[in-house]
């Protein structure tokens, strides 16, 4: 069907439209989480430079006062051991950025298909000889799987420069930084899996970013309001009918990628468990992850998510503003 | 495209919302090479019949544009025609060179060197933000950027609204000056009848939902006329059906469509009538309503 017409080329450039209509909540946004990240390590690199304080990283904690002490328990600890406080330091720098940028993501969703008709562009955007299923797809991609990237890059600069920074604290002190830092850090393992749990999110939360598209495709005013009363409705009867919150539940799991984001935390535990050494393997297990592509649930929200845009595109389509 | 095929074939083509015809069922044919103006006041379903041809809504009836269904193909349809809906359409949180970057990108028919000869005479510069540029400027651009696309149809929804008579007269004039040729089609929609009858080749009128006039604009004045009617001849002059009356100072003049001139003479003098004088007769009927009458349009005599 020529209505359908999908060029790649088409939803790259698209995609690319959108990189520069939203940089400010693609780029500037991770960036300014970035600084302060990055301005909170600076003040610890001094606290521990100056002697005071106690640091304190997932359950191994020293005095930075005794600082020589504190390097040679570090070094007694299995190199799993450091390997694993690493890599939950790196996730302690991405965790904020990925939060700040899921929140990006629903508010770029939700001006997606509205903002267009609320400016009139999308009167321009018509003339062009690009279908509606390109545009949709391209806003999609956008916000779902670009932005993530972006704010993934971002993310990796702070975590290279925190490490830069610990490393020249422990230059300081006069140890090597290699042995106590570098050589510990499961850079590449915590890399690949933001990477694959960025892909998954967009896979497994589809019903959800999808639902925010299609409220901006539908709203007269306030995308936000026609995106969330529905939702809030469903919860609020069915605690009066059955007493029960399986749908706010449900949602939750949407929300923080369950089923994967839980994956990856109890991998990072598993990947270091039996003593195993630095990892470049992504902290995910493939075994479930495949289970979780078979199963009802999976099947269920994509058709669900599929037919949310499926409705985005229709009424894109349908309406000249 | 043959030049036997119309470009535009619309069979009973509507628009109803809500049990309310926008748009009543209507035939007709619009050829390649022509200007059309198609011209009635605000509401009166300009725009629907518009938006029904561009494919930005779906419609009642047959339409075939350029041999396609525009509801259906949209995308492939604008490699062909190109559109300016309003004014300010343009996104506004885009630069300049961001806009024009995207059009080269996905428009195989925008010409990167005919846009930069007609953007030169422009002073809009490139690293401005839409949303910074005066309308006038913002129409310019788009415009340019539509006249750089080698399109077969070009359709100008009221084009110029809001902008100054400068703009307004450069605007027509590079349109036909430097746009327009045989193998092209604008169709122009405005209620500002005089600034645009220069320039058209074709007009259609539309009152409440309903074409209530297509003719070439060579016809118009064999087709249309009026005449000083002496008030002892009114009745043999109501018996022609005349589409509109007007008496001002004792001296009533009507206005007849498709009665051969020789049968008016007999009342007096046959005058030729402008585009906005049949415009106005055509939107009034016969029974003016009161609140909307305007003056009283002046004619000019025949050869003039």
């Amino acid at each position: 069907m020529s209505s359908l017409t999908f060029s790649t080329k088409n939803v790259m450039t698209m995609c690319w439209r959108e990189f520069l209509e939203h940089r400010n909540g693609m780029v500037t946004v991770p960036l300014i989480i970035a600084a302060i990240l990055l301005i909170l390590a600076i003040f610890a690199a001094v606290t521990a430079i100056s002697g005071f304080g106690t640091v304190d990283v997932d359950g191994f904690s020293f005095d930075s006062s005794d600082f020589a002490n504190g390097m040679e328990e570090w070094l007694d600890q299995s190199s799993a051991t450091r390997s694993k406080i690493f890599a939950g330091l790196l996730l302690g720098v991405s965790s904020p950025i990925f939060a700040i940028a899921f929140v990006v993501t629903v508010f770029q969703l939700l001006g997606s298909l509205f903002d267009e008709r609320s400016d009139r562009s999308i009167l321009f955007w018509k003339s062009m000889p690009i279908s509606d299923v390109e545009t949709v797809a391209s806003k999609y991609l956008a916000a779902v799987v670009m932005l993530p990237l972006v704010a993934l890059a971002v993310t990796v600069l702070v975590q290279i420069a925190v490490l830069i920074l610990m490393s020249v604290v422990v230059g300081f002190y006069g140890f090597n930084p290699w042995t106590i830092v570098l050589s510990n850090v499961p850079f590449l393992s915590v890399l690949f899996s933001s990477i694959i749990f960025i892909f998954l999110h967009a896979l497994w939360a589809l019903p959800l970013f999808a639902w925010f598209m299609l409220a901006s495709a539908y709203a007269p005013r306030a995308p936000l309001l026609f995106a969330v009363v529905p939702p809030v409705l469903i919860i609020v009867l069915e605690g009066i009918i059955t007493r029960s919150g399986k749908f706010a539940l449900l949602l939750g799991d949407l929300v923080t990628g369950y089923g994967y984001g839980g994956v990856i935390e109890e991998q990072v535990g598993e990947s270091f468990a039996d003593g195993n050494d630095i990892t470049i393997a992504p902290f995910v297990d493939f075994g479930r992850v495949a289970e979780g592509f078979f199963s009802l649930q999976f099947l269920i929200g994509t058709i669900v998510g599929v037919a949310f845009l499926a409705g985005a595109v229709y009424l894109r389509r349908a309406r000249a503003l | 495209m043959t030049s036997q095929t119309p470009l535009i074939q619309a069979r009973g083509l509507g628009k109803t919302y809500g049990g309310v015809a926008a748009l009543k069922p209507s035939t007709f044919d619009i050829p390649e090479g022509c200007v059309l103006g198609v011209i009635g006041a605000n509401g009166a379903g300009k725009t629907t019949m518009l938006n029904a041809i561009l494919g930005l809504m779906s419609y009642e009836g047959e339409l075939k544009v350029l041999g396609r269904d525009p509801f259906l193909e949209r995308a492939e349809l604008m490699q062909e025609v190109c559109f300016i809906s309003d004014v300010a359409t343009l996104p506004k949180w885009a630069r300049v060179r961001d806009v024009i970057s995207m059009v080269e990108r996905v428009h195989p028919k925008f010409d990167r060197a005919v846009f930069e000869h007609r953007f030169a005479k422009t002073k809009i510069k490139l690293g401005s933000r839409v949303k910074t540029l005066s309308k006038g400027m913002t129409v310019q651009l788009h415009l340019a950027i539509v006249m750089a696309i080698d399109a077969k149809l070009l359709v100008l929804d009221e084009p110029t609204l809001g902008l100054d008579i400068i703009f307004r007269k450069d605007f027509y004039e590079s349109l036909i000056g430097e746009y327009f040729d045989e193998g092209r089609t604008i169709i122009i929609t405005t209620h500002q009848v005089e600034e645009i009858e220069a320039i058209l080749s074709d007009v259609m009128f539309i009152r409440e939902g309903e074409i209530v006039l297509r003719a070439a604009m060579d016809d118009l004045s064999n087709r249309i006329a009026a005449v000083e009617v002496h008030p002892d001849h009114t009745e043999a002059a109501m018996a022609l059906n005349p589409i509109w009356r007007r008496t001002s100072l004792g001296r009533t003049i009507f206005m007849f469509e498709d009665v051969p001139h020789g049968e008016l003479a007999q009342f007096g003098e046959v005058r030729r009538v402008s585009l906005s004088d049949v415009f106005v007769a055509k939107m009034q009927g016969m029974s003016p309503a009161p609140q909307s009458v305007p003056a009283a349009p002046a004619f000019a005599a025949a050869g003039e």
